[in-house]
Order: structure tokens, then sequence, then C-alpha cells
């Protein structure tokens, strides 16, 4: 018996134990091998045994995937933990239990300590078992046990945490393979529950949101654009940090504080600095945006409406900005 | 104890919990109960179930882990000693045992049989790997080139 006798599925199987310097030179072997090399099943495997990692990029390959966990060796961006729930324990296992969670009629409480605070309410996921703790019980139920590299979602906020990782999994720091796999896991636990539905819907709107925030806020392109628009920096800024919480704001944009008696543009606003007259500059298409979802107190000012000689220093301050 | 009946005829009488090991036998004893008669394990030679079973043994008081592999990195990479004597064979008996672990589902036993090849293939140039495991090299010669090219284009990615 010689080895390409072997089954394919036996030579995966063995292929998947080596790592992207060993395989190409037996990739050159033969032919047989050569196609081997390139077998999806066996660069999953690669993945899954180096790295520790069940998920990848939908439209991507497994070897695409390889080369997103070799470049995040620490995984700061790509949560192996996260790996044991699959999907198909994620709808065995944990649906139910945690439609059961956020449905109950009863009002929840930790299930260890016995407290109501509905926003420190957590589910623990780890190999098989769930809880319903508040976040310090979750704490201590996890370092019990040495190697029990549970998952935490805050029920009320749809929010993933990984205590081995001590980050929020999923969102704007993570890699584009673990946001995709949290979106469709958090689907998976929330889609037969109306309540759930609604949370999902709250959870996907804050993200876009804090995707908008970081790329048309405050951006050197944004000032360079044809056209931008003024508003409230505190507004912003609590605009983002509700987001960041899992929250949508309810207030209307403030920007009467950027309104001057004669409801021009006040020429005292500057940028940065978190105080009332503060301003961001957003593009006009998040602006436009903006107006309409959450509604407008106050003018609508542009780059268009700063050309007279009375806003020379705010002009001189924009240019100063050190915006990058 | 439970009776094994090889290929060519020979029987071994194990401990249950031994035998159980193999998910193959332990969904058999299951299904017909308990019964004396031996189960006939016709892939396998007297030669290669004596070695199977000794693995079994020596890894009797082991966890049988529900889990997937996933959590168990460490265990991926790494062969223990004990399991690296045993699959210290020639090539055919190795290639065997994991025809055997395969077939009798035993998957710790199938991954250090893989594992071992695995090492075996790992820091060799092609002409070596060729000459392991007598591979007959049957890429046309512009292919050769190719793949000289892109190996090298790689180990120039490699060192980027």
């Amino acid at each position: 018996m010689l080895l390409p006798q072997l089954s394919e599925e036996l030579l995966i199987n063995i292929i998947g134990f080596l790592n992207d310097e060993d395989i190409v030179p037996f990739g050159q072997t033969c032919r047989q091998f050569r196609q081997l090399s390139s077998n999806e099943s066996v660069w999953k495997l690669m993945v899954l045994r180096q790295f520790g990692v069940s998920y990848k990029v939908q439209e991507e390959s497994w070897k695409d995937m390889y080369e997103r966990c070799k470049d995040d060796p620490r995984h700061n961006r790509i949560c192996p933990h996260l790996s044991f729930i699959t999907p198909r324990i994620a709808q065995r296992h944990y649906a139910h239990r945690y439609q059961a969670a956020i449905e109950s009629k009863t009002k929840l409480t930790c299930n260890a300590c016995r407290k109501h605070d509905e926003s420190s309410l957590c589910f623990y996921m780890w190999p098989g078992r769930t809880r319903v703790y508040c976040k310090e019980c979750c704490y201590r139920y996890h370092a019990a046990e040495k190697g029990r590299h549970g998952i935490l979602i805050r029920i009320n906020m749809l929010q993933l945490y990984c205590y081995t990782c001590s980050r929020i999994l999923g969102e704007t720091r993570g890699d584009p393979s673990e946001a995709q796999y949290i979106d469709n896991l958090l689907e998976t636990l929330t889609e037969g529950s109306e309540k759930g539905r609604l949370e999902m819907k709250k959870r996907r709107r804050c993200l876009a949101e804090r995707e908008m925030y970081y790329n048309e806020v405050d951006k050197l392109s944004v000032l360079r654009g044809e056209q931008y628009y003024f508003i409230d920096r505190l507004w912003m800024t609590k605009w983002f940090l509700s987001l960041c919480d899992g929250r949508i704001a309810a207030e209307k944009v403030t920007n009467q504080h950027l309104t001057s008696d004669a409801g021009r543009f006040s020429h005292d606003a500057r940028p940065n600095g978190s105080f009332s007259g503060g301003f961001s500059i957003v593009s006009p298409a998040l602006w436009h945006y903006l107006v309409e979802e959450y509604g407008i107190e106050g003018g609508t000012f542009t780059s268009d409406d700063i050309g007279d000689a009375e806003y020379d220093d705010l002009r001189h301050a924009l240019e100063h900005w050190g915006i990058t | 104890m439970v009776q094994l009946l090889s290929s060519d005829n020979e029987t071994f009488t194990v401990d249950k919990q031994v035998a159980e090991r193999s998910i193959l036998i332990k969904n058999m004893l299951e299904d017909v109960g308990e019964s004396d008669a031996p189960i006939p394990l016709p892939n396998v030679t007297a030669k290669i179930l004596k070695k199977v079973i000794d693995w079994c043994e020596h890894h009797r008081g082991d966890p049988v882990s529900q889990q997937e592999e996933i959590n168990d990195r460490k265990r991926l990479t790494e062969i223990d000693e004990w399991d690296q004597k045993f699959m210290e064979v020639d090539q055919e008996t190795l290639f065997e045992i994991i025809l055997a672990a395969n077939y009798l589902d035993i998957k710790p036993l199938l991954d250090i049989g893989c594992k071992t090849v695995a090492n075996m293939i790992k820091g060799k140039s092609p002409e070596e790997i060729r000459r392991t495991f007598n591979i007959v090299n049957d890429f046309t010669p512009e292919v050769r080139q190719f793949g000289i090219i892109s190996h090298c284009y790689f180990l120039a990615m490699l060192s980027t």
C-alpha cells in the first residue's frame, strides 16, 4: 500500500495537519497531490487545527481565511473561542433557551444572586451549557474553572463578549469573518421570537450607523468634499455613545446651538471640543440620513454658508483642525 | 469481555471498555445486546488488530470527549511519547493502522496516524517527499518549471 492509494477522505485528514509552507512542496510531487493541496476541505481543517477557528467569510475560500488568521496571531480580531458554537449547535442547544430568556413573562433575574438588573443580565454559553446570570456572576462562573472559554451575550443588547479574548466580538474591532459569523449566529438565536427579531434589527442598525460615524464624520475626505454639513458636536457624541451601547438615541439633531439669533450659522462655532457651539462636519449623505431618521431642531448649515468675512476665524480653525 | 475476530480468523478477547474505544464496535454491541459470539472484523488482519488493541488498552482511561476537536488545539499539533513510539512502524503497517482506525471509528488513533504521516512530509523538498513515499512524478516538464517558479514566488511572499 502506498500513500497515493489511500482514499481522498484519509488523504485530506493527513494533509490537513500540514501548514501553508509544507503544503507547497507536497503539491509539487505529483498531479494528484497538486489537486489535493488546493482542496477546500484541506484548508478548512488547517484553519481549524492551527487557529481553532471554524468560520470564514462566506464569499471567500478557506485559503483566504487561513491568511486572515495568520495575520491575527494574537486573536485580536478573530476569536477562536467562539468556534464551539457552530450554527448547528446554536440551533439545537442555544436558540430555544435564548428565546425563553427574552420572552420570559416574569421579570428576569440573575439565577445566581437573584438581582434584578435587566441591563446587566447575560446569557453565558459554554460547550453544552447555558446560564442566565448578571455580569458579575457570569464572570465568577467563568473564572471558576480553568479552560472554560465561554461566550457571553448581553441579553438586552445582543452584544457578544469573549472573556478569554477580553473584547466585544463582531463589532468594529473584529475581522469581517467574525462580524459575519456573529451576525448569522445572532440571527439563529433570535429569529424564532418577535422580540428577538426587533432586537436584531436594532443591533444591525446600530452597527451600520457606527460604520457611518467612522467614515463620514470629521474626516479629511469630508472636509475636502464638494460640500459638507455642520452638526452639533454634543449631539453627535451622544448619538455615537448610545450606538455603542446598543441603543438608538431618541432626540432630534440639536443644531440650535449652532444657530445665531438672526437664524444664521453662528460665527463663534468651532470645530473640536465638546462644548456648546462645538461642531462636527458630516457628509451630505449622512446629514440627509440623520435628518430623515432623527429629525432636526435649529438650522441647516453647509460649507456654502461660511464664505463671508465674519467666518474668517472659523475657516482658519477648520484649516488647522488636523483631522485625517 | 468481548471477542473480536480478525479477517484471518484469529480471535482476540478484550475488555468491553477497551473494545468500546471503537465506535463501530460500541454501536454493534448496543445493537446486538449481550452475546458471546465473536464480532467479525473482515477489514482488519490479526497483525493490525493486535496493534490497535494495544493502543486501546493503553488509552483505556482517556476521557471519551463528546466534543468536536475544536477546543483541543494542543493535542492537534503534538503526539505524546508513547504514541510516537507506537507509531514507529514501517509505512505499510502505518497505513494499515490508519485504515483500521478509520474503519473501526477510533478518531484519536486515526488522528495520531495521520499526524505521523504529516510529520513525515513536513520540512521536505518535493523530491524528498517522492522518495519517502515512492511517488511517481507525473508532471510534464513545463509544469515542473512552473511549479518551481510558483514555489519561489511563494517563498518570496513569505519573506516580505
